[in-house]
């Protein structure tokens, strides 16, 4: 799922902290959102909103679909500008690789937005459905549900879902880290393959001379 | 500047070169950095005086760097073309001021002087008014227009993809193919049963969620971009 280059939401762009747009972001935004809203009832009906992410997104047709059957949980057709933000703000997380600190930030709209049946639980199969949005494998929900269910009913509460959400970020956080230390070893070891490069040259000049030397003498 | 804007964005840019251009895109947004906000408003608000009130409405946008434009520049002479930018409207603002008051009573132009001091002055001790008013009045041109041709394709996309209502006059509908955003929108609404009606795909109607899951949560999401962090979790506890 990645936004196409040149698009208007290729322009916007997530606080890092708390995965949000500016208020300048919103405002604009809120403006293209007026601007979508041809029928001027300050929302998207499905037509309008499938050609936008169709448009602006490279999203295959089935997801586009599933995802306003996630937003428009009222059964009415059309999706309001609150429901825009979050799909906005959930694109732009993904493109930024900010998936885990968006779910932590904001647990609660997704855990409300991933509990289709309205049981205040978070069914596998319904998380597995819509694990594309936030770029979970196959492999790391087995796991989730494996660790992090702890009830045993093969059903995530809120609790749970939580609490996944902060493993997630530390888990992240950890592997900057360690992203930053490789690179900084890189770099120390680039820098040493230097000196001993410049070194050698100076070495070989260094003879290089003294065998001129010799056969002047 | 318009027929830079009116070129196509090229498709192939690296991916580097958007990493890089990322923090650079939030330089295009405003050309009145926290750096320099000892600046007076007028200087970098058209729209308005010292004392942050509208003087007029002939220009909407502030003359911006076309963002198409600085695709192909390198961060520090973006960076250069926007101080330039800043530079060249405090001395057309400045210049401005000047005439105007110089109209009034050419006499005064010690007095003249002695206000663009105490204009200064009264900027210092608003350091950061310009940046904030711009930040929260004004969208840049580039993005707007942007925005529009975006949201033009998007709706006529929308359009040509739903079949024509059968009363609908054959004639009429392809005139509809050439319209602008604005006449386009207007016709919508003056015929909202044509292509672009609410529909609803018919197919098994979704399981609807308990009520309280309405909008609430969804509201409190929205409030956290003015930054208060705290009105989402303390309404998920509430409900």
């Amino acid at each position: 799922m990645k936004v196409k280059q040149g698009s208007f939401l290729w322009y916007l762009y997530l606080d890092k902290i708390y995965c949000l747009l500016s208020l300048r972001n919103v405002k604009a935004l809120m403006e293209y959102f007026h601007l979508l809203d041809a029928h001027r009832r300050n929302t998207l009906n499905d037509v309008l909103f499938f050609h936008f992410l169709h448009h602006v997104t490279n999203m295959k047709i089935t997801h586009i679909k599933m995802i306003f059957d996630m937003l428009d949980w009222t059964a009415m057709g059309e999706i309001g500008f609150d429901q825009f933000y979050v799909l906005v703000c959930i694109v732009l997380s993904h493109q930024s690789h900010l998936e885990d600190q968006f779910m932590y930030r904001h647990s609660r709209p997704v855990f409300d937005l991933l509990d289709l049946k309205g049981e205040l639980k978070i069914d596998g199969t319904d998380f597995e459905m819509y694990r594309f949005l936030f770029n979970l494998k196959k492999q790391e929900l087995r796991e989730l549900f494996h660790d992090f269910d702890i009830t045993g009913d093969r059903l995530l509460n809120y609790k749970e879902f939580k609490l996944y959400t902060i493993f997630c970020t530390e888990k992240s956080i950890d592997r900057k880290k360690r992203r930053k230390q490789r690179e900084e070893e890189r770099e120390r070891e680039k820098g040493k393959d230097k000196e001993k490069y410049y070194q050698h040259l100076k070495k070989m000049y260094s003879t290089g001379l003294n065998h001129r030397s010799r056969s002047l003498l | 500047m318009e027929e830079n804007l009116s070129k196509a964005v090229p498709k192939h840019v690296h991916h580097h070169r958007r990493s890089s251009l990322h923090g650079d895109v939030r330089d295009l947004w405003t050309t009145a950095t926290m750096s320099t906000g000892n600046v007076s408003v007028a200087d970098v608000c058209e729209d308005f005086d010292e004392e942050g009130r509208t003087v007029g409405k002939s220009r909407r946008y502030s003359q911006t760097i076309s963002i198409l434009e600085n695709l192909h520049l390198k961060p520090e002479e973006i960076q250069q073309q926007a101080r330039l930018e800043l530079e060249l409207r405090r001395g057309r603002s400045l210049e401005r001021d000047l005439a105007v008051e110089e109209e009034h009573d050419e006499s005064v132009t010690s007095l003249v002087k002695c206000t663009s001091e105490s204009s200064a002055s009264q900027s210092k001790q608003m350091p950061h008014q310009a940046y904030w008013t711009e930040q929260q009045n004004r969208l840049p041109l580039p993005l707007m227009e942007l925005m529009e041709k975006e949201v033009l394709d998007i709706l006529s996309k929308a359009l040509n993809s739903e079949h024509p209502h059968p009363s609908f006059h054959k004639t009429s509908w392809w005139l509809w193919q050439g319209l602008g955003l604005q006449e386009w929108s207007f016709r919508m609404c003056m015929s909202c049963q044509i292509p672009l009606a609410l529909t609803n795909i018919p197919r098994d109607p979704p399981k609807l969620k308990v009520e309280r899951l309405g909008t609430g949560r969804l509201n409190g999401f929205l409030h956290l971009s003015s930054g208060t962090t705290d009105s989402l979790y303390s309404k998920g506890r509430e409900l």
